[in-house]
């Protein structure tokens, strides 16, 4: 006999879901050994002695914003900070900002790329100009080089993924439309401007068509696999830079869901969080990221022959204050347990609330907001389009 | 009166209106509240505002996780002196504009100032002319945040619109009022000082300052007390007591019929009356109650019982507990406010003359004596000025017993004797008072700590005010609602004004002014004995010495 219908509360649904909801947010008992490998942080350094330590660091975080203006249309702006610190002198900030027009599709997931790839181009400059020993960046790089997420993100029952053949072809054409533009050195998102993004549609249109049903928006799809491309390879062009000049970047993030370092069901975060107690440190573990072969092959192109088919990565999870949230930390190369000793200590030592102050404060004045969109969008005197949402009281 | 670079605070941003601006300050400025400044609007013109809000913060100690001073001495450490941002908010007054008479008025601009107007200190000049016009004031202060900007108060409508002077205990309320009357005096005003705690007894002026001052004792003259002052006093009510008012009518008319005939000392004399006064028609009317009290009693109540030549009492057959209960109330009333009622006091009223202030002290006075003393002084006064005014309308003299007009009463402790829970004569008289007085030149000045418990509708009326510290959430509301001029940004910071700084609100200033009230510079009597001090001069009876027959007690 058929379940009868009726009209149900949402409390009564969790209450009955209880236990399982319960279940699975735990992350089992089986990493309890994970508290007696908890290594000691030194965390005794005053603010000033750490800076003194490192010589000088710069945190790097970056902000985006959406603002619906046309239907179809959004305005985006993006924004890339950073803020250099050196002992007992005051803090440097620099902040660029790159506005500009992008089309409703997958529009927030490539305002993200457009957002990464400022940073990195920001920490690159940093790098190739050798202005400080350490570079923070907001984040995970293995995450940014691994993975091509555009690519493979295709949903054929909504519009056709890229053929390997195409996926080729996005390359090469890529290559071809930056061949004489900047796009390692210059502070600027190039795929993103106005001027490159209708060379790219146009590149994306003999490439993969676009006129069958639901193929509409394919050529856009294969657009914003070249913007992936950019920031692949301005990450690649930090690597580099960073590796010549000597600079020491460390990804540090605070919300990754990864699950490589235990191999669990449950991110890596969840369980250091549940396991472990007061500043400390897991063991580090050194790991050859492999480059994805497409942005590697623009990479080589662009940076030089130069760039490595894999990033040699030191990864760790750490406490950097009592009671603070646990963060992963991604060094660039291969550190040996000492000097992540000296590494970690002066972090806790720059740190506010466990989380290194620099990069604190460069989300800061990365952050972009509503009301910040609103001003710009009124120093050009440009009032908002019908979007459709009146109807709805926005 | 243009503005100087020099003076610029900050820049406009939005969202503006006509009557209120926001503005981030430059780099280095802090606003102060209370602060005008001037708010460019159009080309060479600006608009006078105040400051009602200031916020203040810095870019790397913001945000809400903060929450360790530990945290935050890491930051510093970290950026060393951290940047410091400011915002303030303006209650737009009105462009200042010329009138004829030689000062200036404000008009109000009919659409907001722009985002990015520049805002300036506002120009002493331009101050000076709004805070203290052309003509005799009462200079009070100066603006808190501009010393050299004097405020004068316009004693004109200080006394038609009345005044509240309002906060508590040890903010300055006494020395406020003290530098008002001094100022008045110097004026050639006239004040009358009601003052239940001795606290200006024996007051003398600044050296220097025109102008006298007295202390009277407080007495009623008892002869001048109306029938309805009498029943009010013995607490008879025609509505519930007819029968009892209406004996106190006949005793009341016959006791003046026996003054008249100058036979009343006589008849208090022979009834026996204690400690009696010559004339006094309050003994006049026990004299007569014990009188017929007595026919009552001899069974020889029947019609009229005579007094004397031509004077009788009409007295009914079941006269007897009427009378007797009469007779008991007037007994008492007599016990009780002999210090008060005499028939040889002059009327407090006869008293007052320009450039004099007269201060009755009320000290030694229980509460209900002094409302007595006090709403029969204010309907005796405001009476007067009726027959004054009355008389110069037709362009007759005034009565001898006239007093000079305008007059500027002044009631300290006013939520004691004009209660808003309550009735009590000294309100039923203020509450005449403060709807009647503007007409007839008797001007109100209540002062209080307690706002809340005076009485809403006379506060009301007290359209002017000057209000010190005002720290209760109750009382800050109450001077809210009865305060047409103040702003909930000006509420807002009466907590924390310090002493002798007062907001001043009401047609006798041309704008709401934060003020610096003067020093008052002569002496004020009853100061609050300073502990210590009285301690230390005191001797004392000396080590386990106690008062003869007391020894016992002491274990």
């Amino acid at each position: 006999m058929a379940e009868e219908a009726r009209f149900m509360d949402i409390v009564e649904a969790f209450l009955s879901a209880r236990g399982d909801i319960e279940r699975a947010l735990g992350v089992g008992p089986r990493f309890e050994e994970l508290s007696a490998a908890w290594l000691p942080v030194r965390t005794d350094l005053s603010p000033r002695d750490a800076l003194e330590r490192m010589g000088s660091i710069a945190g790097i975080d970056g902000g985006s914003h959406l603002v619906e203006v046309n239907l179809g249309q959004s305005l985006f702006a993006v924004s890339s900070t950073s803020v250099a610190f050196r002992a007992g002198e005051r803090p440097e900030p620099r902040r660029v900002f790159q506005v500009g027009v992008i089309d409703f599709f997958k529009a927030e997931d490539r305002v993200r790329i457009y957002r990464e790839a400022l940073e990195a181009k920001m920490a690159a400059v940093l790098a190739i100009g050798r202005e400080v020993d350490y570079v923070l960046l907001d984040g995970s790089l293995e995450a940014n080089l691994a993975a091509e997420p555009v690519f493979r993100g295709a949903r054929p029952g909504r519009y056709a993924g890229l053929s390997e053949e195409e996926r080729e072809l996005i390359v090469s054409a890529f290559l071809r439309v930056v061949r004489n533009l900047p796009l390692a050195s210059a502070l600027t998102v190039i795929t993103a401007t106005a001027a490159t993004q209708a060379t790219l549609e146009e590149a994306a249109r003999d490439i993969v068509g676009g006129d069958g049903e639901g193929e509409g928006r394919k050529p856009l799809l294969a657009v914003s696999a070249m913007e992936r491309l950019e920031q692949g390879v301005s990450l690649l062009a930090l690597v580099a830079a960073a590796e010549r000049a000597g600079v020491r970047v460390v990804a540090v993030a605070k919300r990754s869901s990864a699950r490589s370092h235990f191999r669990s069901t449950k991110p890596d975060l969840a369980i250091v969080q549940r396991y472990t107690r007061g500043p400390g440190r897991t063991p580090c573990r050194v790991r050859e990221v492999e480059v994805g072969r497409h942005i590697l092959r623009a990479a080589r192109a662009i940076v030089g022959p130069g760039v490595g088919a894999t990033i040699r990565l030191t990864t760790l999870y750490a406490r950097l204050a009592r009671s603070a949230a646990p963060v992963k930390l991604e060094i660039l190369g291969d550190l040996e347990e000492d000097e992540v000793d000296e590494l970690v200590g002066n972090l806790a030592g720059i740190a506010v609330l466990g989380y290194p102050y620099p990069l604190r404060r460069a989300h800061e004045l990365a952050k972009i907001t509503r009301s910040d969109m609103e001003a710009g969008l009124r120093s050009i005197g440009f009032v908002p389009e019908f979007t459709g949402r009146e109807a709805l009281g926005d | 009166m243009s503005l100087r670079e020099v003076d610029r605070l900050g820049t406009v941003v939005e969202v503006t209106t006509p009557s209120q601006v926001e503005f981030v300050a430059e780099e280095g400025v802090v606003p102060e509240i209370g602060d005008y400044v001037a708010v460019v609007h159009g080309d060479g013109s600006w608009i006078l505002g105040m400051i009602t809000h200031v916020e203040r913060g810095s870019r790397e100690l913001s945000g809400k996780s903060l929450l360790s001073a530990s945290e935050a001495d890491r930051i510093i450490e970290l950026v060393g002196e951290p940047s410091h941002w400011s915002r303030a908010r303006v209650k737009l007054l009105g462009r200042v504009v010329e009138r004829g008479d030689g000062n200036v008025g404000l008009v109000l601009p009919r659409t907001p100032p722009p985002s990015g107007a520049g805002v300036y200190r506002a120009p002493a000049q331009a101050l000076r002319r709004v805070f203290a016009p052309r003509g005799p004031g009462v200079d009070v202060g100066h603006l808190l945040t501009r010393e050299d900007v004097r405020v004068l108060l316009d004693p004109n409508e200080m006394i038609s619109r009345h005044l509240a002077v309002l906060a508590v205990t040890g903010a300055g309320k006494s020395n406020a009022v003290a530098v008002i009357v001094e100022k008045v005096l110097e004026l050639n005003g006239v004040v009358l000082l009601f003052d239940p705690h001795s606290e200006y007894s024996g007051m003398t002026l600044s050296p220097g300052a025109s102008g006298s001052v007295i202390t009277v004792d407080p007495k009623i003259n008892v002869n001048s007390l109306s029938l309805s002052e009498f029943s009010y006093l013995l607490g008879i009510n025609f509505e519930k007591a007819a029968r009892q008012y209406i004996y106190l009518r006949r005793l009341w008319r016959a006791s003046w019929s026996l003054r008249g005939k100058d036979l009343l000392d006589s008849v208090v004399r022979e009834a026996g009356v204690d400690d009696p006064e010559p004339g006094n028609i309050l003994d006049g009317m026990i004299a007569i109650a014990e009188v017929v009290k007595d026919a009552v009693e001899a069974g020889e109540a029947s019609g009229a019982i005579p007094l004397g030549p031509g004077v009788s009492f009409a007295v009914d057959r079941d006269a007897k507990n009427s009378l007797y209960g009469l007779l008991s109330r007037l007994t008492h009333l007599k016990e009780t406010k002999r210090a008060l009622l005499s028939a040889a006091a002059p009327e407090i009223v006869s008293l007052l003359d320009n450039g004099r202030a007269v201060v009755v002290d009320m000290g030694p006075l229980g509460e209900d004596a002094a409302d007595v003393l006090v709403g029969h002084t204010l309907t005796t006064l405001l009476s007067r000025a009726k027959q004054v005014i009355a008389a110069r309308r037709v362009g007759g003299r005034p009565p001898e017993d006239a007093p000079p007009l305008p007059v500027m009463v002044v009631l300290e402790e006013a939520h004691i004797l004009i209660p808003g829970d309550r009735d009590t004569y000294t309100r039923h008289a203020a509450s005449r008072v403060a709807r009647e007085g503007r007409k007839f030149g008797v001007g109100l000045t209540l002062v209080s700590q307690r706002p809340k418990r005076l009485d809403p509708d006379v506060l009301s009326q007290m359209i002017n005010k000057i209000i010190l510290k005002v720290v209760e959430p109750e009382d800050q509301a109450y001077v809210r609602r009865a305060t047409e001029f103040l702003s909930e940004d000006l509420v807002g910071y009466l907590p924390s004004l310090n002493v002798g700084e007062a907001v001043i609100v009401g047609p006798m200033v041309r704008l709401p002014a934060i003020v610096k009230v003067d020093l008052f510079g002569g002496v004020r009597g009853g100061e609050s004995l300073r502990a210590i001090e009285e301690w230390a001069r005191a001797g004392g009876r000396g080590p386990g010495s106690v008062p003869g027959g007391y020894a016992d007690l002491v274990r």
